[in-house]
């Protein structure tokens, strides 16, 4: 009977369903979606590309000309990058929407500005 | 002085600060630390592992310990917006003299109980959550410890002044990361504070969580084994023995059973920490608030207010009815004797860092610059002339004036050398300070300002640059110098401080939060 009375119910309530991509739901606060690296505060002591447990980021040269490498293909957004960072030059933003056909170009390159 | 830096920071901080002695154990350098590589204990800093094993560059424990030369000058940044500097007191919006309402905080702290009445109200109003202090230890009361407050009931442990080393920003560090507080008021003498504004500068990642500093006026600090040893062996008082230190024109030490001796602190200058005797700053000159005892005056502490945050939690407390507050100009001798002891240990500093240059024994990399400026710094102050930087509306005094109205102008206006300027509007001397303090208090209703003044006076003409005047000032080592007319050397122009050169060395400095 109960089966029945929820079907009913639901017949007159609002559908649950998200309909993606036309539709998308509220990203909550804390959500960790890419990160980035903002290269004016970052000092090239290379600790997220040491910490990332996917090694998913590459730190090319080191101190304070040291460029950073992410490889979203392999990230796994936990976010110990952003927590390991000394000066706060990381963070996990909410883009989520990151597939891609090639691998190849699921790459984020941050370079110095002179 | 030019060093290169190493990659990896601890190879230079053992270098030039720990291996010479020099390291005051704030513990700022473990706190910052990512890789959590240095840790004090047993009154020591340890380095646990060789962190060059985990991070390719870091710069951090260098630049964030208070005896090195990195960001020195941004440091200043936090304080700079404030509308009056001085020299001695540094950048300030207000100096007063305020006591805590309770009587009982006064008792405890043996002087105004302002910090721990503003801690408090701090607490109580939730502008802080926690506070990080210093308490003694319970085995050997004049030793220090950090501690973390975190309700009143853990302030009212803490409330005294002492003068021994304490890891406050160590504490400040686990309070952080340990506790995760967000709102913490951080006390400390002015080399902690300096430590605090450095990571502030660097944006460490810990420093979201600070959010305001007191400072405490500081002469030195003493090294725990070599005082106690100079007082066994001259005194014949046991370390377990001492109950408490207080300063006021010496030290005074009182007994667990109840005997006072009174040092003067020249007989102790030799056992206070190394780098304590190479310090210029009395006041901690980037602190939100400094506090400090007001001698003679055993129940009101003296309280410089630098920021707009420190303004903040000054003015709620008074208005909440927690602290009196008076003028310090009611008080001439608490801001004479105050004034002094700045001057006494700025003189004591630049005597050490002159005797260590010429025996060639190491001196901290911050104050290498003491007394000696950088080249774009020569260059900047030799392209000013003299008539652009001079401060032109001079506060002048009457030579018929009595010592006792210059000191009270002292005390309000608190500049430390007015010209004599007669009724023909005629320069015919000076009178500083040091010229007021030699009068005893008896005679300064009588004494008159030319029976002191220097008549044989130092100037400039207005063309002259800002570099010959910085080099006249070091020459003759005085802190004023007189702008006068090239054509009539009786008429006063303007004056130059040697607090107005040092500001304008660092005017591009802009407030960093």
């Amino acid at each position: 009977m109960a089966i029945i009375k929820e079907a009913l119910r639901q017949l007159f309530s609002r559908p649950a369903t998200v309909r993606y991509p036309f539709e998308r739901m509220a990203v909550p606060e804390g959500f960790r979606g890419r990160p980035v690296w903002d290269m004016h505060r970052c000092i090239g002591c290379g600790l997220c590309s040491r910490v990332c447990p996917s090694g998913a980021i590459e730190m090319i040269g080191k101190g304070l000309e040291a460029e950073i490498i992410h490889y979203v293909d392999r990230c796994m957004f936990c976010g110990q990058c952003a927590e390991s960072c000394p000066r706060n030059a990381i963070t996990m933003t909410k883009e989520y929407e990151l597939a891609d056909y090639s691998r190849k170009k699921m790459v984020y390159e941050y370079k110095r500005s002179t | 002085m030019k060093v290169s830096r190493e990659l990896i920071a601890y190879n230079d901080l053992k270098k030039l600060v720990i291996e010479p002695g020099f390291c005051i154990l704030c513990g700022a350098c473990e706190a910052a630390c990512p890789v959590h590589a240095l840790k004090i204990e047993h009154d020591e800093l340890h380095y646990l592992f060789d962190c060059s094993n985990h991070v390719e560059f870091c710069p951090i424990c260098y630049d964030v310990c208070p005896f090195t030369e990195a960001l020195l000058l941004e440091t200043l940044g936090f304080v700079t917006d404030a509308p009056n500097r001085r020299e001695s007191i540094g950048y300030y919006r207000k100096i007063v003299l305020a006591q805590a309402r309770d009587e009982k905080l006064r008792e405890l702290s043996h002087s105004g109980g302002v910090v721990a009445a503003l801690l408090l109200h701090g607490i109580k109003t939730d502008f802080i959550d926690s506070a990080v202090v210093s308490e003694s230890e319970e085995e050997a009361p004049i030793r220090l410890r950090p501690s973390i407050s975190l309700v009143p009931d853990d302030l009212l442990s803490a409330v005294d002044c002492k003068y021994f080393p304490s890891a406050v920003a160590k504490a400040f560090g686990k309070a952080v990361h340990e506790y995760g507080k967000l709102e913490i008021a951080f006390v400390g003498t002015p080399c902690h504070v300096r430590a605090i504004r450095k990571l502030e500068a660097w944006e460490h990642k810990i420093i979201n969580s600070l959010k305001i500093v007191i400072g405490l006026i500081c002469l030195w600090s003493f090294s725990y084994p070599e005082l106690t040893k100079f007082l066994r062996e001259n005194h014949n008082i046991e370390a377990d023995d001492i109950k408490r230190i207080d300063l006021d024109r010496k030290y005074r030490i009182l007994t667990k059973d109840n005997r006072e001796i009174a040092i003067s602190p020249s007989e102790v200058r030799d056992h206070t920490l190394n780098s304590c005797r190479m310090c210029q700053d009395f006041t901690a000159e980037l602190a939100d608030i400094s506090v400090g005892g007001a001698h003679p005056l055993t129940d009101w502490s003296i309280v410089i207010i630098r920021t707009e945050e420190g303004e903040r939690l000054f003015n709620d407390a008074v208005k909440a009815g927690v602290l009196n507050v008076k003028s310090i100009e009611e008080e001439p001798e608490v801001y004479r004797h105050f004034v002094e002891m700045a001057i006494l240990k700025r003189q004591y500093a630049i005597e050490e860092v002159e005797r260590r240059k010429r025996n060639n024994e190491p001196i901290p990399p911050a104050f290498m610059r003491t007394t000696e400026l950088l080249p774009r710094e020569e260059s900047l102050l030799s392209m000013l002339k003299a008539e652009q930087i001079m401060t032109r509306d001079v506060m002048t005094i009457s030579p018929e004036a009595t010592v006792e109205e210059i000191l009270s102008i002292m005390t309000k206006h608190h500049h430390m050398g007015y010209p004599l300027v007669n009724e023909k509007n005629e320069l015919v001397g000076i009178v500083t300070f040091e010229d007021v303090s030699k009068v005893p208090a008896s005679k300064r209703a009588e004494t008159l300002a030319k029976e002191i003044a220097h008549k044989k006076l130092i100037t400039v003409n207005p063309e002259a640059s800002a570099m010959e005047v910085y080099e006249k000032m070091s020459k003759h080592k005085i802190g004023r110098i007189l702008v006068v007319d090239k054509e009539d050397p009786k008429k006063l122009l303007g004056i130059i401080t040697k607090t107005d050169i040092l500001h304008i060395l660092r005017w591009p400095m802009k407030r960093k939060r």
